[in-house]
């Protein structure tokens, strides 16, 4: 659209379905190094290197001081407000970690 | 040997003060304390590297581990992050009851304090920073962030004294060693006066604008300063003058802000090749700072040398010190604590926490009592 | 551009709003801002009187017009391209408009997934203009059994084809005087829902005067959506909402609303407003049901009873009702500019519609997700039409009558022509069938004797949203985004 600008939600979907796809302009961020991995990661996978050296040893014991305060906002349950029994009973992550179930929303 | 009453009395009498004797005075000794995701606050007999007594949390809901830890000055009362950050208590270290209880969410209003208080330094007064959010019937209404003024006497159903405003992201609250200012930790070191929250000034640390260098990421959740009264962080920093693939494109270095005199410091030590977490200062030797994650380094930080790093058994999100500067105390994490030898690095004990339970983001602190 | 090019100037609806020129696109609800090169070719088109959508405007006509300009700033390669934006949206054709046939209702595409229970034909008030055909008094009261409520909610699931999530409402008369067979369905409900591993949402509207704490508790513990029915402060709600001793009732129901008020947890509580001769002051009523009250919404719906009842809006009270729906929309206005939802809910809904966009084939979900189900196990469009004289679209035994429902949907979706050039159609799409039902005694006669008062309230939301948009277009996505259009 040239001289006509969307105002709602429907307008916009008529002007993206037409727009050719734009070349998109990807920036990674600076590996941050500190806390071993960045909040968009998978999970604690990959630390900043690329390897998992990095990561916390074992990776278990990562487990609920990243959860707990949240550090990552989509790839657990969010124990401080939503899913508050997540991991009650199951104390030691290296341990326990196959008694951990996914969450489904209510 | 004589019969007679007074003999025997007198053998008595000495045998009683022989036993006073070798008793003495009842002495202090170093306590670590610690907290664990089963939601126990357990107390660690430095000497004997033992755990010595273990509290459930009272009135406490399970499922996300209790935080911060600050112990009174007086070493009588632990006081916890807890209760899915919506609860400061204070422990009785002897009898492990409560006896101060901030509830930090009202009907309407959930408050959570993410990791920032502190106790000031004569004992009396809790600041607690909050970070609240109204929950109407059709949305959630995020309110300014401040900190509250608690009078720590006031009981299980403590109410705030006063309180003033606080910026936001604050991750830790420190009271100078005199009381007069209290330090919150947010993007840049905020100073306040506790008693009118007054911003005093600040130090630099988001915002230090150093040539050639960006931003420091840092992460500083960890009240690792009873030895030294020093607050100390590592950080990591990109250097903006090298291409990103450059060996010493990024350098991690410590950052310290000693509670007594008010006075920054912060040095790059190396080209960062290894994540730290805390890092706490040696109060004998004060240009020398241990820092920790999944390996233990010796640094001098005033240099900005590494002087000694050894690969742990496991990680530990906290380290800190003795207060004669020759023993570290690592925790965090996992379900372990472990004793280092501060000069040597060598590790010399690990103990296990009770039920295996790990210890997430709980901060481990050094006491006498 | 081609030779010449029609203009289908029913296919738009352009508006002037403090400056801004808006053009709202009717096949799809799209809504635009025109820039000042927009602007002046719409206007070059909508000027000349022969350029219609059998008249076209030829490409000689353009260039004329153009070179006419010349020096003022408009370029050829401007008009072209917008040209080109209208022929995106088919406003310029290069064919004559003609009115589009109305889309095939595909029963298939659109599976169950509401049903009303009206779970008794007995209510406790006697509120002088109930819709209600078949209302009786508590005594005398069709009550829906058990049996046939667990058949409804059986063919909901049946009929929800793959749908993750289905309601269920409950109305009467007055729905707790059947209390039992709710607590029985609610149960039922969840587990047969748990089975199919489906999200059941329960909602009921009620006169409120029957809660009490233990009742209103396992609502709580069950999430359900609740209305209340409440008609405004005492002096208006007691006019016409009187109890079977023809006593006011506003004492009982707002006693028992704010008890509701202060208990519940779950969800925001909402106040039904029937607006009545005599008694519609829209402003005052919102006042007191959301500020002294504290309700956090209210919605208004005029009576819909037939054409000689005294309850009935006269043709100058509707027109003082649609002017005070304006003045409480200006209020509302100026609250979400300041970041606040003051809870009127009808323009708080048009907002949602026009912000997504919505276009409505038909006025309403009665037919196509959502059925009634009446005390005899028969199923009607919705509610108002249980135990009503229109004959029903099937029945929980023999299931949903599809064919004459899809019928019925069809002759529904094909406006007469009054409706097929108005603007407002694709959001009004005819008016509540009920509504024409009680009036004209046919559910498909377009509810004509608001429709200028209707285009001029969707003109009045259009204004309104454009002008939130401009100055807080953070609203939209804190209360407004949230909301189920």
């Amino acid at each position: 659209m040239n001289h006509m600008k969307p105002l709602n939600k429907k307008a916009a979907a008529l002007v993206q379905a037409q727009a050719a796809p734009a070349a998109g302009q990807v920036v990674t961020m600076a590996a941050a190094a500190v806390g071993c991995t960045t909040v968009f990661d998978p999970g604690w996978e990959v630390d900043a290197f690329g390897g998992v050296a990095g990561l916390c040893q074992p990776m278990e014991a990562d487990l609920y001081g990243c959860a707990d305060p949240c550090w990552w906002p989509v790839q657990v349950p969010d124990t401080l407000n939503t899913y508050t029994d997540w991991g009650v009973g199951n104390d030691n992550a290296a341990r326990d970690w196959r008694a951990l179930q996914a969450v489904f929303p209510k | 040997m004589s019969n007679t009453p007074c003999a025997c009395l007198r053998r008595i009498t000495v045998a009683a003060l022989a036993i006073c004797a070798a008793a003495g005075p009842a002495s202090a000794k170093d306590y670590l304390v610690t907290a664990l995701h089963s939601n126990k606050l357990v107390f660690i007999d430095v000497a004997a590297r033992k755990v010595d007594k273990v509290y459930p949390l009272p009135r406490s809901r399970p499922g996300n581990t209790p935080g911060t830890l600050v112990v009174s000055p007086d070493g009588k009362t632990v006081y916890v992050l807890h209760n899915h950050w919506e609860t400061v208590s204070g422990i009785d270290v002897d009898s492990g009851k409560e006896v101060f209880r901030a509830d930090l969410s009202t009907s309407d209003t959930r408050g959570k304090c993410t990791f920032a208080f502190d106790v000031s330094p004569d004992g009396k007064e809790v600041a607690i920073y909050i970070d609240p959010v109204k929950i109407l019937s059709g949305e959630y209404r995020v309110l300014d962030t401040y900190v509250a003024i608690y009078d720590a006497t006031a009981g299980l159903s403590a109410k705030p004294l006063r309180s003033f405003p606080a910026p936001r992201r604050t991750t830790l609250l420190a009271y100078s060693t005199d009381g007069s200012r209290l330090y919150a930790m947010s993007w840049d070191a905020v100073i306040m006066d506790p008693k009118t929250g007054d911003v005093l000034g600040k130090h630099p640390i988001r915002h230090w604008a150093r040539k050639n260098l960006g931003e420091p990421d840092a992460l500083a959740v960890w009240p690792l300063w009873d030895a030294s009264k020093i607050l100390s962080f590592p950080y990591v920093v990109a250097r903006t003058d090298r291409k990103p693939e450059a060996p010493d494109a990024m350098k991690s270095g410590i950052y310290t802000l000693d509670l007594a005199t008010d006075k920054i410091a912060y040095k790059e030590f190396e080209n960062t090749s290894v994540v730290l977490f805390s890092s706490t200062v040696n109060p004998v030797k004060r240009n020398e700072v241990y820092t920790v994650y999944s390996t233990l380094s010796r640094v001098d930080a005033r240099q900005g040398k590494l002087l000694k790093r050894v690969d742990l058994e496991q990680t530990f999100y906290n380290v800190n010190v003795s207060r004669d500067g020759k023993e570290l105390y690592l925790g965090g994490a996992g379900p372990l604590v472990a004793f280092y030898d501060a000069s040597s690095l060598k590790h010399l004990q690990t103990i296990r926490m009770p039920g295996d339970s790990d210890q997430a983001t709980a901060s481990m602190r050094l006491f006498s009592h | 551009m081609p030779g010449a090019l029609y203009l289908d100037s029913g296919s738009f609806h352009d508006i002037h709003l403090g400056g801004r020129r808006v053009l709202f696109h009717l096949p799809t609800s799209a809504l635009f801002e025109l820039d000042s090169v927009g602007e002046e070719v719409l206007d070059f088109l909508k000027a000349r009187p022969y350029v219609t959508s059998v008249t076209p405007v030829t490409a000689a006509e353009m260039r004329e017009w153009i070179s006419a300009r010349s020096g003022t700033g408009l370029s050829p390669a401007q008009v072209a391209e917008t040209v080109e934006d209208l022929r995106d949206l088919a406003i310029l054709r290069e064919d004559p408009a003609r009115v589009t046939p109305a889309p095939a209702i595909e029963l298939a595409d659109h599976p169950l997934n509401t049903l009303v229970l009206s779970v008794s034909s007995g209510c406790n008030l006697a509120c002088g203009y109930c819709y209600k055909e078949d209302l009786t008094t508590p005594g005398g009261a069709r009550k829906m059994v058990a049996e046939t409520a667990r058949r409804g909610v059986d063919l909901l699931l049946a009929e929800s084809a793959k749908r993750a999530e289905v309601n269920l409402a409950f109305l009467g008369g007055e729905p707790l005087t059947n209390l039992p067979l709710i607590r029985g369905i609610v149960d039922y409900a969840e587990a047969r829902c748990a089975t199919a591993g489906k999200q059941v949402n329960f909602t009921i509207t009620t006169n409120a005067t029957l809660l009490n704490e233990e009742i209103i508790d396992f609502l709580d513990g069950h999430r359900f959506g609740i209305s209340i029915s409440i008609d405004g402060p005492k002096e208006i709600h007691d006019r016409r909402r009187r109890t079977l001793t023809d006593q006011g009732s506003y004492d009982l129901v707002a006693a028992k609303a704010r008890m509701l008020l202060a208990r519940y947890r779950s969800r925001p509580v909402g106040a039904r407003v029937t607006l009545s001769a005599g008694g519609a002051d829209v402003v005052a009523i919102h006042s007191h049901l959301k500020d002294e009250m504290g309700f956090f919404e209210v919605g208004f719906a005029p009576v819909t009873t037939s054409q000689d009842h005294q309850a009935n809006l006269s043709p100058a009270e509707l027109a003082e009702v649609f002017a005070g729906l304006k003045t409480l929309g200006r209020r509302y206005l100026a609250a979400a500019i300041a970041g606040r939802n003051i809870g009127f809910a009808n323009l708080h809904q048009m907002l949602a519609e026009l912000h997504a966009g919505s276009r409505k084939a038909l006025p309403c979900g009665a037919g196509v997700g959502l059925l009634a189900l009446d005390g005899q196990g028969e199923l009607q469009l919705c509610h108002r039409f249980a135990g009503s004289a229109l004959p029903a679209f099937g029945n929980v035994m023999d299931g949903i009558a599809k064919d004459r429902l899809r019928h019925f949907l069809a002759a529904a979706a094909d406006l007469p022509d009054g409706c097929a050039v108005c603007r407002i159609r694709n959001l009004c799409a005819g008016g509540c069938y009920h509504e024409s039902y009680a009036r004209y005694g046919d559910a498909l006669a377009p509810t004509r004797h608001y429709c200028e008062l209707m285009r001029e309230w969707v003109d009045f939301g259009l204004a309104g949203y454009v002008e939130l948009l401009d100055k807080n277009p953070g609203f939209f996505k804190q209360h407004i985004g949230t909301r189920r259009t």
